[in-house]
């Protein structure tokens, strides 16, 4: 089976400014891929390379095993797409935007468009120029759902929709990819990401600097650790730990990091008498700002 | 279906500019014929209309014969207020057709779906070239009525052979600025570049009586192609209709062979 979507070293560079560099994909089918960077990192260029918009300078894209220039249209057959920057017609009712590019796949069955608008409570008889700006993207999610695609494809989906539509709009995807739609979704609010996603990659200035499972992204996280002593605490002797670093002591508590597995820390502890430990789960944000520090050294 | 096609909903959108248009035509005929009457026969008039300044009489039409149906018609609408109004009719509508989609952002989401970028700017070219279709008409029944009522004698076919003309000068500025969008995206650059050919070849075609350059260069003018005087009298240069289909297609074709190759503006 063809993946859904597939890059090999693929780069864009607008004049001389590179955009994307050497990015290697992949999105299998069933699978939910969350793609992370702040703004400009490159996730929406990654995207409009996929759906045609643009041409990669080097390197190649596929989806569902066809390449995305010479196959563009029979990928788009297959595809649901979600522009960042939705623009809708203003004076077009949202089931008519969902006529016209049903038209547009060749169908008039809005069946499944009406089941996401009322399962995204949104009214599709209004005309969107109405609508607030989550409503209208609710308009551009039921018009991605509309032709049951076999690759979702969201740029920054959830943006200006509240919590409640949110979760819906995440069992949505699951239900989509339950069925095998391979989903690539762009981000820069990590713990949707965290929520929905089966593996994760990190955009940073044009590179991929991360793509795994979000678990072992997790498992291998700094995690903050403050341990409340019945004494001084012990500075030095904490520093020495392995992975230990960025020890700060306030009086009898001390505050650190440690990289990868918490053990030998726990061991030194147990060799001393501790009053409390707060333990701060490893954030995918934590992890996410890490990566974002590394470029910055 | 209002909405099953670029074609069909680029046409729907505009029904209330199509009235606006319709009326504004409607009343520019019947304005420009109405008086016509009242100036015919009168010997003291033809006598003015014959000492014009030769700027003036080449400016309105180039003609001596001011005062004929023919050269009354071709003063008054042919020589500039038709071709200047559908050219302009025709240039924001082609303008907006790609660039005007791609400016607003709602281009990336039509082509989300599987049509490729050329069939999507012929759709629209073909809306522009209905609309411009649509205004014809109306201007045509607008003058058969005028001018029947005015006691013009000149046959309707000659006037509508003349109105063709007034299309496919229309046609090619719209095609230009369709043309220029989609090569370029900038609404704005497609609006300029139509918009100077379409002066510059008015007033390159006007001058060309009057100056021995511009009548030199009077072939550059796309307005040379249209001139309306042979067909009302009715003996119209269907060679100079073809150069301007040629154009037109030209326009297109260019145009859309630069926006299915180049990067979409985000």
């Amino acid at each position: 089976m063809s993946a859904a979507i597939r890059t090999e070293g693929l780069s864009k560079h607008f004049g001389s400014i590179a955009a994307l560099e050497d990015v290697h994909l992949d999105v299998q089918p069933g699978e939910i891929v969350g793609y992370l960077g702040p703004n400009g990192a490159g996730k929406t260029t990654t995207i409009r390379l996929l759906l045609d918009f643009i041409r990669p300078t080097s390197g190649r894209a596929e989806v569902l095993g066809l390449d995305v220039h010479t196959a563009s249209i029979e990928i788009r057959r297959r595809v649901g797409y979600l522009p960042g920057e939705l623009a809708l017609y203003d004076r077009m009712t949202g089931e008519q935007h969902c006529a016209y590019l049903g038209a547009l796949h060749g169908t008039n069955d809005l069946s499944v468009a009406r089941a996401v608008a009322e399962r995204l409570d949104l009214d599709l008889s209004r005309p969107v120029g109405e609508l607030s700006r989550g409503n209208k993207q609710k308009v551009g999610i039921a018009a991605a759902f509309m032709h049951r695609p076999e690759v979702l494809i969201l740029d920054e989906p959830t943006g200006g929709l509240d919590p409640l539509v949110q979760q819906e709009f995440h069992r949505l995807l699951r239900e989509a990819a339950a069925e095998g739609a391979g989903i690539f979704l762009s981000s820069h609010v990590l713990t949707e990401v965290e929520r929905v996603a089966d593996r994760v990659a990190i955009v940073r200035a044009g590179h991929l600097v991360a793509f795994e499972q979000i678990a072992a992204l997790k498992a291998r996280a700094p995690r903050r650790l403050e341990i409340h002593f019945a004494f001084a605490a012990p500075q030095d002797a904490l520093a020495k730990i392995p992975g230990v670093h960025d020890v700060r002591i306030a009086g009898r508590v001390a505050t650190l990091v440690v990289d990868g597995s918490i053990d030998p820390v726990v061991k030194f502890l147990a060799l001393h008498e501790v009053e409390n430990i707060v333990s701060h789960a490893a954030e995918l944000e934590e992890i996410f700002l890490a990566f974002y520090a590394e470029g910055n050294r | 279906m209002t909405h099953s096609s670029v074609f069909a909903k680029s046409v729907w959108e505009r029904r209330r500019s199509f009235i606006g248009w319709s009326a504004g035509l409607i009343f520019l005929v019947v304005v420009s014929v109405a008086p016509y009457a009242s100036f015919r026969g009168n010997r003291a008039l033809e006598r003015l209309v014959e000492n014009l300044p030769g700027i003036v009489r080449a400016l309105t039409g180039g003609e001596t014969d001011l005062l004929s149906p023919e050269g009354w018609l071709n003063g008054r609408l042919f020589a500039l207020m038709l071709p200047l109004l559908f050219a302009t009719f025709a240039i924001g509508r082609g303008a907006d057709g790609v660039a005007g989609e791609e400016a607003d952002g709602t281009l990336e989401l039509v082509l989300s779906a599987p049509l490729r970028r050329t069939r999507f700017a012929l759709e629209k070219i073909a809306s522009v070239g209905a609309g411009l279709m649509f205004l014809a008409l109306v201007t045509l029944l607008a003058l058969a009525i005028t001018t029947a009522a005015a006691g013009m004698d000149v046959p309707l076919a000659n006037v509508a052979t003349a109105m063709a003309a007034m299309y496919l000068l229309g046609m090619f500025h719209g095609a230009l600025a369709l043309g220029v969008g989609a090569a370029t995206g900038y609404r704005g650059t497609a609006i300029a570049v139509a918009t100077i050919v379409a002066v510059s070849g008015y007033v390159l075609d006007s001058l060309a009586e009057l100056w021995d350059v511009a009548e030199r260069l009077r072939w550059l003018s796309p307005f040379t192609y249209a001139d309306a005087l042979p067909p009302l009298r009715g003996e119209p240069s269907f060679g100079d209709f073809g150069v301007l289909a040629a154009l037109t297609t030209a326009a297109v074709g260019i145009g859309l062979w630069a926006f299915d190759r180049r990067d979409l503006r985000s």
